[in-house]
């Protein structure tokens, strides 16, 4: 039989292999297409959802700004200030100011009367002042004004209304305006702090400038003034609890606010310390009222708390503030309100010793409400009388044993180049101050009141050693000296380094690079237990 | 068994012999590429276009969403009777074109009042755009529309954006 050739076997298989061919190709393009219309959508999906991440942090950052406008209790030249306050925990920026008329303008009370750009970035906590205004506000009790805030977030906040009375002030903040009423609750609740009130002192700043600011002396002090170094900042002054009598005489206190209402508490006029309680029932010291300190020009004015650059703000501080913020100073000098010309000078009337209390007075600036706080202090010991204005004891520190007299009081620690008041940590710690290892300092006293002295060295943290011998130091003519060692150890030597002063050049201690020591010389008690006691501010320069 | 006529062989000799078998192949390939590539264009501009589309989508909800501005006031009758003042301060990033401001009455004009839609060519001057982090103030010209602000009546005013974000506001002329 013949063999029949196979055809169709032939054909089959290569249309077998072109499908298959094909149909990879084929499914790899659709494929291909599709991963390609996937991945297009995803990538819009991550688009999407980053813009709604994005829609969502800004909404949300929205909601939680909050900030606070606190308007002045004054309209002076046509403008009053504002503060605004960040009391939320996100920084913000202040975009926008709008004043509106409310009443008494001839345009609507819709329309502001002013706007200004503003850039003012806030972290939380920062407050800031700004005039608002523009010179046109009139103050004829008819026109009431409005303060918004914008911020770049786009929340508004406004300030209370000021219907501007003929004498500049604010009717809202008088009784039977729109405030709300005082917080009764306030005082109470944070007179658990410090068991009276919303006004909390630094005791360890408290402080007597001497003498006669003003006219001879100035703010800071140098030299022979004394710096009492703090944890939360500098406060200037002698240690206030022994001063010299019958100066003029400036104490000074640090304080800050913790009212739970978050308003700023602006300090009025009657605001002082009471040092006439006692036994005495007569000659008793007058109060010492508050002053303001122009700290730049080196002056006292008389305190006006209408008046914005002469007046104190104590602004509201949150419980958990950082130690060292929201921290004025007050100023006390004057024995009488608004006044300077009545200097303020301590006397021993109550056996050297004079408690103090503070009458603190102020008003809210938020809600015009008004405030007062009695604040137990701590007593003064006044040292003996001093004749002609003048301290009896008056003392100096030389690098040498030279016997020269000591320059006036009111000379700056840097007229003499034989005068040191200050060194170099470096130098301190190792020995070399005035100058070879181990040096002396003398302490000269211009004429010798009551023998034996006593020259103590006050550490910033409180604690003091004696630089004299035990049972003090006699100073005789010619050379009137006390020879004594800087220390150069810190008040602890039980931590087995007696050359570790530069301990103190940490934040707690540190301003402005530099760290203060006291140097206190007092002569001998007399019969009365009165003695004379002078002041010197050390500075250790850290770096 | 009867064997064909051999002039039939022939016959299929001459067609076989017509086309290589390479040939065809090549033939068949390039079918296929064409087929495939036709297809992928189809299929590629299809998804193109979905994708372009949806992508246009999202950056029209970008917009939106960053779109901020808030109505900080509204004046009436001012500067001129029937002149409407409106102050909006945006808080984007962006720029912001606002598209129309709708002023409803909400007091007892409130029947009587025929919503008042403002647009651009109703402004006394400028444009209806606002820079990023800036307050304008947009001024409008509504007295052809015959409608008066009433004193004392309370109106909506309703700030509608390029982007179709809006703010509302109430105030009383």
């Amino acid at each position: 039989m013949d063999k029949k050739p196979n055809y169709s076997h032939r054909f089959a298989s290569r249309r077998g292999v072109g499908a298959i061919i094909g149909g990879v190709i084929l499914a790899g393009i659709l494929l291909t297409t599709v991963l390609v219309y996937f991945i297009s959508i995803l990538n819009n999906e991550k688009t999407r959802t980053s813009l709604e991440i994005q829609a969502q942090q800004d909404d949300r950052q929205k909601a939680t700004e909050t900030f606070r406008v606190e308007r002045d209790l004054l309209v002076s030249g046509g403008n009053i200030d504002i503060g605004i306050e960040n009391n939320g925990p996100i920084p913000l920026i202040a975009s926008q100011m709008l004043v509106y008329c409310e009443l008494g303008c001839s345009n609507p009370a819709s329309q502001p009367m002013q706007t200004t750009s503003l850039s003012k970035v806030l972290n939380p906590g920062d407050n800031d002042a700004e005039s608002a205004g523009g010179g046109m506000l009139i103050a004829d009790n008819n026109h009431r004004y409005r303060v918004d805030v914008i911020s770049e977030r786009g929340n508004i906040v406004s300030s209370i209304t000021c219907t501007v009375k003929s004498d500049g002030t604010c009717s809202e903040d008088s009784t039977g305006g729109g405030p709300p009423p005082p917080c009764i609750s306030c005082a109470v609740n944070e007179g658990i702090i410090q068991g009276t009130g919303s006004l909390v002192l630094d005791f360890k700043a408290f402080g007597a400038i001497y003498p006669d600011l003003g006219s001879r002396g100035g703010v800071p002090q140098k030299g022979w003034e004394v710096r009492v170094s703090s944890p939360y900042g500098s406060a200037t002054g002698y240690p206030a609890y022994d001063i010299p009598a019958e100066l003029n005489t400036v104490l000074v206190e640090k304080l800050r606010n913790f009212d739970s209402s978050g308003n700023n508490i602006v300090i009025s006029r009657n605001t002082g310390l009471v040092v006439n309680v006692g036994k005495a029932t007569s000659g008793q010291p007058d109060p010492n009222y508050i002053c303001y300190a122009d700290t730049t020009n080196k002056q006292f004015f008389a305190y006006d708390e209408s008046n914005p650059a002469r007046r104190v703000q104590v602004r509201a501080t949150a419980l958990d503030a950082a130690p060292d913020e929201g921290w004025v100073e007050l100023y006390f000098c004057s024995t009488s309100p608004h006044t300077t010309s009545l200097n303020w000078h301590p006397d021993a009337k109550f056996n050297n010793i004079n408690g103090i209390f503070m009458i603190a007075r102020g008003t809210f600036l938020g809600s015009g409400s008004e405030y007062a706080q009695t604040i137990p202090y701590q007593a003064i010991q006044v040292g003996k009388s001093a004749a002609g204005n003048k301290p009896s004891l008056i003392a100096c520190l030389y690098k040498t044993n030279s016997g020269t007299a000591c320059p006036a009081v009111n000379a700056n620690d840097d007229s003499t180049t034989t005068l040191i008041y200050n060194a170099l940590r470096s130098n301190m710690e190792a020995g070399t101050v005035p100058g070879t290892p181990v040096g002396t300092t003398y302490v000269h006293v211009n004429t010798i009141t009551t023998n034996p002295y006593h020259v103590t060295w006050v550490y910033p943290d409180g604690i003091f050693r004696e630089l004299t011998p035990s049972g003090g130091a006699t100073v005789t003519p010619p050379l009137q000296n006390i020879g004594i060692q800087i220390p150069r150890g810190n008040s602890n030597d039980t931590d087995g380094s007696t050359t570790d002063i530069g301990s103190y050049c940490t934040s707690q201690y540190v301003v402005g690079g530099k760290v203060y020591f006291t140097v206190m010389v007092e002569d001998n008690f007399d019969l009365n237990s009165y003695r004379n006691a002078y002041y010197m501010t050390w500075r250790m320069d850290c770096s | 068994m009867k064997t064909p006529p051999l002039f039939i062989f022939r016959k299929v000799s001459r067609k076989r012999s017509g086309i290589s078998p390479v040939i065809a192949t090549t033939i068949i390939l390039a079918i296929t590429i064409v087929l495939g590539i036709s297809l992928w264009s189809f299929a590629n501009s299809g998804v193109s276009t979905a994708t372009e589309t949806y992508a246009n989508v999202v950056e029209e909800y970008g917009k939106f969403t960053s779109d901020r501005f808030v109505v900080t006031s509204a004046a009436f009758d001012y500067p001129n009777p029937d002149d409407m003042v409106v102050w909006i301060y945006n808080s984007g990033k962006f720029d912001t074109n606002i598209q129309t401001v709708i002023v409803t009455c909400k007091g007892t004009c409130s029947a009587s009042f025929i919503p008042l839609q403002l647009t651009g060519p109703d402004l006394l001057s400028g444009d209806m755009t606002i820079a990023s982090h800036t307050l304008k103030d947009l001024r409008f010209d509504s007295s052809a529309k015959s409608e008066v602000f009433t004193p004392g009546e309370t109106y909506q005013v309703q700030v509608v954006s390029e982007t179709g974000a809006f703010q509302t506001i109430y105030q009383k002329e």
